[in-house]
C-alpha cells in the first residue's frame, strides 16, 4: 500500500494523539489524594442541584478572624475572594459537562460544629501564600474541618488573585494534591502553584481538576497521591529501660582505588609522551555494619 | 402636721435605697477576697491549641499534621535565574516558633559558601520576612531562611505541622538554593518551595531535595548534568584557562578528561603503564 505524505502525516498525527492521551492516563491532573476522605458535607446544596452542601465560613471572631476592628464587618477583599472561588468551583464541568459532587456555600451563620472549611487569618511562614490542613480521623484517614490560613497581606492581593489562590486551597479540601508545572503533561490546573515572581499560572478551576475530584469522591483509594506520608501519632504510656543492650558493631568499609597520575615526558626514551600512575588515594565508598 | 402620701413614699425609697448602698458597700469592704481569673480566651477551632487540646483528651504526646502549601513555581532554570538568587550555603542550625494560633514557622541559619547570582526580592520587601527578635541577626557570611512548618512543644505536647513535600533542611549540609534573599539584611525565604532546593555533595553533584518531577529538576540533570559546576561556570564563565593548550588538546584527542582548573589530564588508558620504565 502506497501511502502519501498527507496521508502519512495524518497517521503520524493520529500516534501522536494516541500515544498524548496514553501519557495523561498515566499520570493523574493534578493528583488526588488516597487518605483523604471525601468531604460528607452538610445536607444538601442551597442550590437545589442535590450536591452536597459544604459549609465554608470565614473567621469572624477571635484570634484568626477576619473582620475589620473599625467596622466589625468580614474583610470585603476576603468575603469576595471566597465568594468568587467558591463560584468557580461551583460552575466548574468535566469535559463532559460534569460538576463537582459538592456546593460551596459560604455560610457565616452555621455553627462551628457545622464548618466544613474555615478561613483563618495567620502567617503561613515562609514566604508561602497560603496554608491548607486536614484534621485526622481516628482510623488514620485524614478529612474535614479544613483550616485554610491566609496572611494578612491578602487583604490587598488583587481580586483576581486572591480568588484563584482560595481556589486553589479550596481544591485540596476535596482531595486534591499539588500539581507541578509539568504543564507539558498536564496542561493548565488550579492546583499549580504561582508563577515566579508571583503572578497567576492558571487563574480558575479547569475541567480536569473537576473530573480528578470526582476520581477521588468516587474511589479516593484508587487516587495515586498521599497527603500525608505515616505521619506518627505517639500515644504516651511505654517505659524506659534501665539496663538497655549495647552492642558494638563490626564494620566493613569499601573504599574505590583511584590512581594519581603524572605527566612524562617520553619522547627521549622513543616512547610517545604520556602518563604514569605515581600513586594511588583511597576514597570511601560505603560501610556496612553488623 | 400632715405629710402626704407621696412624701410619704419618698421619703420610704429614699430610706431603701441608702439603706442598699450602705450594705453593697459593708460587704464589699469587708467580704472575701474573691479569686479573679484571667479572661481565657476560647480555643478556636483548627488552631494549635485546639490540637493540643484534642491531642491531651486522647492521651497523645506527639500529633503530626500535614500542611499543604501554596507558593511560587519556575517553568525551567533561566525563570528561575531571572527571579531568585542562587545560593550554596551550608545549615548550621534551625529553631521553630509559633508564629500565629494556627502557624509555626522554622527558621535555618545558613553559613554562605558562595553566592552563584543575586536578584532583587520581590518576597523578602518592605518589612517582610523580618527576622524574629529571638533570632541573632546575621554576621557577614551568614543568612538565616524562614520556612512553613515546623514542630512546637505546648503543654507537653509536640505539634508538627510537617510540610511533606519540603523536608528539613539538615545540619551540616550543604544546599543550592534558590530563594528570595533580601540582601541588605540577608534574611530570605525559599519562595519557590522544595523546587528550588538540591544537596550538594563533596564532588559537587547536586539532588534536588524533591521527589516530584519538577522543570527545573529536569532542566538541571539534561543540561548540567546535575554538576555545581556547569551551573556555575554558565552563570559565572570562569576565565580563560591558563594550562596549555598543546597538553589539553593532546589529552582530549586521546579520550582522556581534562581539568582546566588543575591542568591535570585523566587519561582513558595509561600509556605507560605497561612499559613503566620508559617513564622512570
Amino acid at each position: 500500500m502506497n501511502l502519501t505524505n498527507k496521508n502519512s502525516h495524518y497517521i503520524l498525527g493520529l500516534c501522536l494523539v494516541f500515544l498524548y492521551s496514553i501519557v495523561a492516563r498515566a499520570v493523574d491532573c493534578p493528583r488526588c489524594a488516597k487518605d483523604k476522605v471525601p468531604m460528607p458535607g452538610h445536607g444538601s446544596a442551597v442550590d437545589g442541584s442535590g450536591r452536597l452542601n459544604v459549609n465554608v465560613q470565614i473567621a469572624y471572631n477571635g484570634t484568626g478572624s477576619w473582620s475589620d476592628p473599625a467596622t466589625g464587618l468580614t474583610n470585603g477583599n476576603i468575603w469576595d475572594g471566597v465568594q468568587n472561588a467558591s463560584r468557580d468551583w461551583n460552575n466548574a464541568t468535566t469535559t463532559a459537562g460534569q460538576p463537582t459532587n459538592y456546593h460551596f456555600n459560604l455560610n457565616q451563620g452555621t455553627p462551628s460544629s457545622n464548618v466544613d472549611v474555615r478561613i483563618v487569618q495567620g502567617t503561613p511562614g515562609g514566604g508561602a501564600l497560603a496554608m491548607t490542613r486536614a484534621t485526622r480521623n481516628s482510623d488514620g484517614s485524614w478529612g474535614p474541618p479544613y483550616t485554610i490560613t491566609l496572611p494578612t497581606a491578602a487583604r490587598n492581593w488583587s481580586r483576581a488573585f486572591l480568588q484563584s489562590v482560595i481556589a486553589h486551597e479550596l481544591g485540596h479540601t476535596i482531595g486534591l494534591a499539588h500539581a507541578y508545572r509539568n504543564v507539558a503533561i498536564c496542561g493548565q490546573t488550579i492546583m499549580n502553584h504561582t508563577s515566579a515572581g508571583g503572578g497567576r499560572v492558571t487563574a480558575t478551576v479547569q475541567s480536569q481538576d473537576v473530573a480528578m475530584a470526582n476520581k477521588h469522591y468516587s474511589n479516593h483509594s484508587e487516587c495515586t497521591g498521599r497527603y500525608a506520608q505515616n505521619s506518627p501519632t505517639i500515644s504516651s504510656g511505654g517505659f524506659i529501660d534501665s539496663k538497655p543492650f549495647r552492642y558494638s558493631p563490626k564494620c566493613y568499609h569499601f573504599y574505590e582505588q583511584i590512581p594519581v597520575y603524572q605527566f612524562c615526558d617520553c619522547n627521549s626514551l622513543g616512547a610517545p609522551s604520556g602518563w604514569k600512575i605515581v600513586g594511588y588515594v583511597y576514597k570511601l565508598e560505603d560501610s556496612v555494619c553488623f | 402636721m400632715q405629710i402626704s402620701s407621696s412624701k410619704t413614699a419618698a421619703i420610704l425609697l429614699i430610706s431603701i435605697c441608702t439603706t442598699a448602698i450602705i450594705y453593697t458597700l459593708v460587704k464589699r469592704t469587708f467580704a472575701e477576697p474573691v479569686s479573679v481569673h484571667a479572661q481565657q480566651l476560647p480555643i478556636e477551632p483548627g488552631s494549635i491549641d485546639d490540637l493540643v487540646q484534642n491531642a491531651t483528651a486522647n492521651g497523645e504526646v506527639f500529633v503530626s499534621v500535614p500542611i499543604e502549601v501554596a507558593h511560587e513555581d519556575v517553568a525551567g532554570f533561566d525563570e528561575a535565574m531571572n527571579y531568585y538568587s542562587i545560593v550554596v550555603a551550608e545549615t548550621l542550625s534551625k529553631q521553630t516558633l509559633a508564629v500565629s494560633a494556627y502557624d509555626t514557622e522554622t527558621w535555618f541559619k545558613f553559613a554562605i559558601t558562595e553566592i552563584l547570582s543575586t536578584k532583587q526580592p520581590h518576597v523578602c520587601v518592605s518589612g517582610a520576612c523580618s527576622l524574629p527578635a529571638t533570632l541573632s541577626a546575621p554576621s557577614q557570611n551568614e543568612l538565616w531562611l524562614s520556612k512553613a512548618g515546623g514542630a512546637i512543644v505546648r503543654n507537653g505536647v509536640t505539634i508538627n505541622l510537617e510540610w511533606k513535600d519540603f523536608p528539613d533542611f539538615t545540619i551540616g549540609q550543604k544546599y543550592l538554593l534558590f530563594i528570595d534573599l533580601n540582601q541588605s539584611t540577608r534574611v530570605g525565604v525559599p519562595a519557590i518551595g522544595p523546587v528550588g532546593v538540591f544537596m550538594v555533595d563533596d564532588s559537587g553533584t547536586i539532588a534536588s531535595v524533591f521527589d516530584e518531577e519538577t522543570s527545573l529538576k529536569s532542566e538541571i540533570a539534561s543540561r548540567f548534568g546535575n554538576s555545581l559546576g556547569q551551573i556555575r561556570n554558565t552563570i559565572n564563565p570562569s576565565p580563560a584557562s591558563s594550562c596549555s593548550s598543546v597538553q589539553r588538546q593532546t589529552c582530549l584527542d586521546n579520550g582522556g578528561n581534562w581539568n582546566s582548573e588543575t591542568c591535570f589530564c585523566r587519561p582513558l588508558v595509561d600509556p605507560c603503564i605497561q612499559k613503566p620504565w620508559l617513564c622512570d
